[in-house]
C-alpha cells in the first residue's frame, strides 16, 4: 500500500532490528544499537500477562507490596526510585523529542502496556509503560528535522532492588537483559529486539 | 397571592422543559451520515490515485461497517487512534470542527487497534467524537494502511481512490483544505 504526499510511510525501517541492516553508527543517545541478534528475546517466552487484566493484577501487587512496605518501616511513605531507560529501535521517522510510543513491529511497547523486571524467575518489579520520547538513531547530521529515531522510555522501579542479571518484559515480549550503558553513565537500559 | 403561585408554577415548568432539551441535545455517537445533501459534488480522483485498501471493520456498537459501500456514496477520512496517544487526542477536537464542516458529504471514520474496548469508549465521550469507532483487535486495518505509529489519518475519495495519507496525523485545518482541494467540491 502506497500512501501519497510527502510522508510515505517508510515501511523498510521496520526490519531493521531484524536483519541488522544498518551500516555506520546508530546511537539513539549512546545506545549501542549494533549488536541486536534478531528476535532470540522470544526463546524465552513467559506466562502472557495481558492488557489491562494483567496491569489490575500486577496493580494490585504493587500495592499489597507497598503496604508492606509503609508496614516495614518506610519514613515519608514514598520509596526511592530508579529509571531503567527502555529503548525501542524501531527508527520511525518522527522528530527527535516528540512523544512517541513504540512503531511497527514494536507496536506492543505503548504507554500502559504491562512490563516486569525479573531475575531468576522472581518478578523484582512491575508497573506500566511510560509515554517515551524519540531520540535520534544515527549520531549524524541527516539535514532534516524529520529523521529515523528510537523510541525510549523511562521505567522507575524501586532504587532498593538489585538490577545486574535483571530482565525486562513487556507483556509476554522478551525477555531482555538489563545491562549498564557505559556511554550515559552506567545508566541501566534494556533495548528491545 | 395565587397569582404569585401561578407565577411560580410557570417557572418551574419553564425549568423542567429547559433540563429536557438539555438532556436531548446529548451529542450522537457513532453516528453514520445522512443522505449525501443536494448540491455537494466530488472531485474525481486523479489516474494515478492507488485504491484504497478494503476494509470490513466492526464498529463499537457491534454493526459491521463496509468501506467499500461507504466509498460508494462518498469520501472517507480514516482517523486511526490509540487511547494513549497524546498527539491523537491534541489533534481529535480540530478533526471534530471538520466533521461537523463536511457533515453528510463525508465519512469520518474512527479506528483502533490495541486499546481496551472500554477505553476506547472513555476516549470517544472524552473527546466528542460523534462518528463511528471500530477496534480492530487482529490489526489488519493497521497493517493494511501501514500504520507505524498512531496516529495517521488517510482521505479516499468516492470511488475508492486513496488520495492522501498523514503518518502523524494532520492539524483541522490541512484535512479540511485536503478534503475541498482533492474530494469534494
Amino acid at each position: 500500500m502506497t500512501l501519497r504526499g510527502s510522508e510515505t510511510p517508510d515501511a523498510e525501517f521496520g526490519r531493521l532490528p531484524r536483519d541488522r541492516s544498518i551500516d555506520g553508527p546508530i546511537s539513539g543517545q549512546g545506545t549501542d544499537l549494533t549488536g541486536l541478534t534478531g528476535l532470540a528475546g522470544h526463546a524465552g517466552r513467559r506466562a502472557h500477562v495481558g492488557g489491562r487484566s494483567g496491569a489490575a493484577v500486577l496493580g494490585v501487587g504493587l500495592c499489597l507490596s507497598g503496604l508492606l512496605a509503609a508496614c516495614s518501616g518506610g519514613a515519608d511513605g514514598a520509596e526511592a526510585t530508579q529509571a531503567v531507560r527502555l529503548v525501542v529501535p524501531d527508527a520511525n521517522i518522527r522528530e527527535p523529542a516528540d512523544p512517541c510510543s513504540g512503531a511497527r513491529a514494536f507496536r506492543y511497547a505503548h504507554p500502559e502496556a504491562a512490563f516486569e523486571v525479573l531475575a531468576d524467575g522472581a518478578v523484582l518489579a512491575a508497573g506500566a509503560l511510560p509515554e517515551g520520547r524519540a531520540e535520534k538513531a544515527f549520531s549524524i547530521d541527516l539535514g532534516s528535522d524529520r529523521q529515523p529515531t528510537v523510541c525510549v522510555m523511562s521505567l522507575d522501579v524501586p532504587a532498593s532492588i538489585d538490577l545486574s542479571d535483571a530482565e525486562l518484559m513487556i507483556g509476554e515480549h522478551g525477555p531482555v537483559p538489563i545491562d549498564p550503558n557505559p556511554a550515559l553513565d552506567d545508566v541501566p537500559e534494556a533495548v528491545l529486539r | 397571592m395565587r397569582a404569585s403561585l401561578s407565577a411560580l408554577r410557570g417557572i418551574m415548568a419553564a425549568g423542567l422543559v429547559v433540563t429536557s432539551l438539555a438532556g436531548c441535545s446529548e451529542p450522537t455517537r457513532g453516528r453514520l451520515p445522512g443522505p449525501v445533501p443536494s448540491g455537494v459534488e466530488f472531485r474525481p480522483a486523479p489516474d494515478d490515485a492507488p485504491p484504497a485498501p478494503l476494509l470490513t471493520l466492526e464498529l463499537t456498537d457491534g454493526t459491521t461497517l463496509d468501506l467499500a459501500e461507504q466509498w460508494d456514496e462518498r469520501p472517507v477520512v480514516l482517523v486511526f487512534f490509540e487511547t494513549w496517544c497524546t498527539r491523537c487526542e491534541v489533534q481529535q477536537a480540530p478533526i471534530n470542527d471538520v466533521v461537523e464542516e463536511y457533515e453528510d458529504a463525508v465519512l469520518f471514520v474512527g479506528v483502533a487497534n490495541l486499546s481496551e474496548p472500554a477505553e476506547v469508549a472513555a476516549y470517544v465521550e472524552d473527546n466528542d467524537i460523534t462518528y463511528p469507532v471500530a477496534v480492530d483487535p487482529s490489526g489488519d486495518a493497521t497493517l493494511r494502511y501501514a500504520v507505524a505509529e498512531p496516529p495517521l489519518v488517510a482521505l479516499v475519495g468516492k470511488d475508492g481512490s486513496l488520495l492522501r495519507g498523514w503518518p502523524e496525523g494532520v492539524e483541522g485545518d490541512e484535512l479540511s483544505t485536503a478534503i475541498r482541494d482533492l474530494a469534494v467540491r
